[in-house]
């Protein structure tokens, strides 16, 4: 299983194995890592899962499509690498990503 | 204004919801009561104001207020509705939380915005912090340094956290609806059953496992484990879920063992030397004695709590005599404790005899140079000629 790496703004490093096909949120709610919260259970509706994708990753995650874009706005501190993990969908090619998490998600 | 619509009017005024009628490009031209208490503004000071006034944009957050509504309005999505909040401030400048509702409303040309919004500032605060302490304890259990395991009512396994895979070497998916029997060795089972129903059927809630001995687990590889280990009860719904919470204590048994074996050592080392050898802290007191040293006492002489001076090693029975040998030793105790080495030869006269004794008090350190023990060292030269 492709090995995720998800780190906290402190800089403390989960790291945990997720099963192809499953999101990078319920990744991160499964292993119980702080600081994705995944309210909506991943709808696309809460933008309470939202990270920051390094840029060498961001070709195997895929385009934000538009609800996504328009949820973003509800999220805090968005850059142009943000995402909502929900959106995310782990693949062999996301073996070793580090997902960057923000500040804070309300 | 006919009657039904200035009661109309009165009905939303009056309305328990905070609510406001924009224009679509935002200006507000309704405000209730209900909305002036929940935000702190005025009806007066609110008409014709833009509705960013109540719900301003934030440098970190993108949202348009304008854009939203419109969303929300032509796509009421329950989801969304339920999920998003939008960020508002009160005329005093603090920051709260507002659940909207919106409809569209037409009249012949104009289009207007019908807005409801709800703090939900407090539960939305409360139920994150609810949250927050729930995935803390999650977290202790799940990847806390205590391999944890729940049993059911048949004593099958129904919890298993990620230490107790490591400690058994069953992964979850192996060991959940097992009996917990697999972990134990097998003479071990049939008492253990037995204390697991005691203890269901006792008062206390929890209790540490092992008073009547070691625990001995089993791993899957067939090694057994010495193990700690404490029980908790729960009852859901009318199921008495057993937890326990484990502790491989190999680690802390050889520390042990290696520990006494070094003692041994040194003890033989100590008690067989052919010197007079006791240990004594930075102020005198004896802590240890050897053999040696012990038989230069009379036989029923204690030595605990007392200072090296006070023991009698002195036969003599002129209390002159033996004032001033001990106050000469209790001043060369006090110079060891300064950190100086001390050597004396002189003749011992004891009960058991007179001896020729090279005597020695050796000051030992600590890292930061303080004296922690005085070492008394005494070697009679007779014997040795």
């Amino acid at each position: 299983m492709p090995k995720i790496i998800y780190v906290e703004i402190s800089g403390t490093e989960h790291e945990v194995e997720v099963a192809i096909g499953r999101t990078l949120m319920e990744g991160a709610i499964n292993h119980m890592v702080p600081g994705i919260e995944g309210d909506c259970g991943g709808l696309c509706a809460c933008a309470t899962c939202h990270v920051y994708i390094p840029e060498e990753w961001q070709e195997f995650c895929g385009e934000p499509d538009e609800l996504e874009r328009n949820i973003l706005d509800f999220a805090f501190d968005v850059q142009d690498n943000s995402r909502l993990c929900c959106q995310v969908k782990v693949s062999d090619e996301l073996d070793g990503i580090r997902v960057l998490m923000p500040d804070r998600q309300y | 204004m006919s009657f039904v619509e200035s009661q109309a009017v009165q009905l939303l005024t009056y309305l328990p919801e905070a609510l406001l009628i924009t224009t679509t490009s935002g200006e507000i031209i309704f405000f209730n009561n209900s909305a002036a208490e929940q935000s702190g503004f005025n009806k007066e000071e609110m008409l014709g104001e833009h509705v960013s006034h109540m719900l301003p944009e934030s440098s970190r957050r993108k949202v348009d207020v304008v854009t939203w509504l419109n969303r929300w309005a032509d796509n009421p999505d329950p989801e969304q509705l339920r999920y998003l909040s939008l960020a508002g401030v009160r005329k005093n400048g603090e920051e709260r939380r507002y659940q909207v509702r919106v409809s569209r409303f037409v009249d012949g040309s104009e289009a207007y915005f019908v807005i409801v919004l709800r703090d939900i500032t407090e539960e939305q605060a409360q139920t994150a912090e609810l949250r927050h302490a729930q995935l803390i304890s999650n977290r202790i259990i799940a990847i806390g340094e205590d391999a944890v395991l729940s049993i059911d009512p048949d004593l099958n396994i129904c919890f298993w956290n990620q230490k107790a895979e490591q400690l058994f070497g069953y992964s979850e998916k192996e060991i959940i609806g097992q009996s917990i029997n697999l972990l134990l060795p097998e003479g071990a089972r049939d008492a253990h059953t037995e204390s697991i129903q005691v203890f269901s059927g006792d008062k206390s809630p929890s209790k540490f496992m092992g008073e009547r001995g070691e625990i001995i687990g089993l791993h899957k590889s067939g090694a057994r484990i010495p193990l700690e280990a404490s029980i908790t009860k729960t009852f859901i719904g009318n199921r008495l879920i057993m937890s326990a919470q484990i502790r491989d204590i190999s680690e802390r048994k050889q520390a042990q063992k290696s520990l006494e074996e070094r003692e041994a050592r040194f003890g033989a080392v100590f008690d067989h030397a052919v010197e007079a050898i006791a240990l004594l802290n930075a102020s005198g007191l004896v802590l240890e004695i050897n053999s040696a040293a012990r038989e230069m006492l009379p036989l029923d002489e204690s030595v605990n709590d007392k200072h090296l001076w006070e023991l009698t090693w002195w036969g003599s029975t002129d209390s002159t005599e033996r004032a001033e040998a001990e106050k000469s030793l209790h001043d060369n105790v006090v110079d060891a404790s300064k950190g100086r080495t001390v050597r004396t030869r002189s003749e011992l006269v004891t009960s058991r005899g007179t001896h020729e004794i090279d005597f020695s008090l050796i000051p030992v350190t600590n890292e930061s140079d303080e004296v922690i023990y005085i070492i008394a060292e005494a070697r009679k030269l007779i014997e040795q000629l």
